[in-house]
């Protein structure tokens, strides 16, 4: 059993984020990351219009707040089978594209 | 800790009201700070997300005055939150005018029509962003095509939603606007119009009634 590591809270994100390591003879072993606090949105979400879900789930973070926005329209998309536009499709990578050089 | 301090400003609804974790059903009991450390010495700063000019605006009047700004009775500076998002909105001259856009990427909204029939809630919702704005660039949501969600106020995560749906009620600004434009007598009725067609339909409503008394008495002189 080698030596473990734990950095609570990770900062520089939204929420909290935990990340256990386990260290062995100086090699990771093993590693766990989880988050910590739980703010109910998946329960907030239920029964509501949706719409509007991507607008609650989004607010996950607001550092990456349109990687969560997309994620969650996605499901919807895929929950009602809808087909995606080709210009909707142009607009969620153009609204994508400035999130990535943001968040590195 | 608020003992200590001189005053507290809280930053953001899910600070000043509990924000999105307190909409219903509120699982983990989430509460804006005021409820937690009390009134006396609060700043709300609410919004979602907040405008940082309201913030650095707000340090800057305390740094200047050495005291509070006015507040409303949720605690919000009058100078950013006294008034509405609609009263110096950039499309209010096609809401007065009863130009609306009926659906996302329609004729109406192409042309920057008013975003009320797609869920604005510009009309109830007390902020300054038509006014300053955001990011320096002069970007805000109706700016870009979408409709406020009023998220300034109060528990809007339940009250402002379904985002998509316009207001259940004709807020009280379409009835000040009706009798701006044809005098009181339409706005108990001019209110119930204004849930399903705003204020385009009154103004024709109260024309109409104009030409339709002038009609009507004219024809009793006839008779």
């Amino acid at each position: 059993m080698g030596k473990r590591i734990t950095i609570d809270p990770i900062t520089r994100i939204e929420g909290h984020l935990r990340i256990d390591v386990e260290v062995d003879g100086g090699k990771v072993r093993d590693a766990w990351a989880s988050a910590q606090m739980w703010r109910g949105i998946e329960v907030i979400l239920k029964s509501r219009d949706p719409r509007d879900a991507w607008a609650f789930t989004q607010r996950f973070c607001g550092v990456c707040t349109t990687v969560h926005a997309i994620a969650s329209v996605r499901a919807v998309d895929d929950a009602l089978a809808l087909e995606i536009p080709l210009n909707a499709q142009y607009v969620r990578n153009i609204i994508l594209s400035p999130m990535v050089f943001m968040t590195i | 800790m608020p003992s200590l301090s001189l005053l507290i400003i809280a930053y953001g609804t899910c600070a000043c009201f509990g924000g999105v974790q307190a909409a219903y059903p509120n699982p983990t009991g989430a509460v804006g700070i005021g409820e937690v450390i009390g009134k006396d010495k609060l700043i709300n700063i609410p919004g979602c997300p907040p405008n940082p000019y309201n913030l650095l605006s707000t340090v800057l009047y305390l740094l200047t005055f050495g005291r509070l700004p006015e507040m409303d009775e949720l605690k919000r500076p009058t100078f950013a939150y006294g008034r509405r998002i609609h009263d110096h909105c950039e499309r209010r001259a096609h809401f007065d005018e009863g130009r609306f856009a009926e659906a996302f990427g329609d004729e109406g909204h192409k042309k920057g029509y008013c975003l009320y029939k797609l869920g604005c809630k510009g009309s109830v919702t007390y902020a300054n962003c038509s006014v300053i704005k955001f990011c320096d660039v002069g970007a805000w949501p109706i700016g870009s095509g979408h409709p406020c969600m009023g998220c300034t106020e109060p528990g809007f995560w339940d009250t402002m939603t379904p985002f998509y749906k316009h207001l259940p009620q004709g807020p009280g600004n379409i009835i000040s606007d009706a009798e701006k434009i044809g005098g009181l007598a339409l706005a108990g009725a001019g209110a119930v119009i204004a849930f399903h067609a705003g204020a385009g339909v009154i103004k024709k409503v109260i024309k109409g009634t104009k030409q339709e008394s002038q009609a009507s008495s004219s024809g009793e002189e006839k008779s």
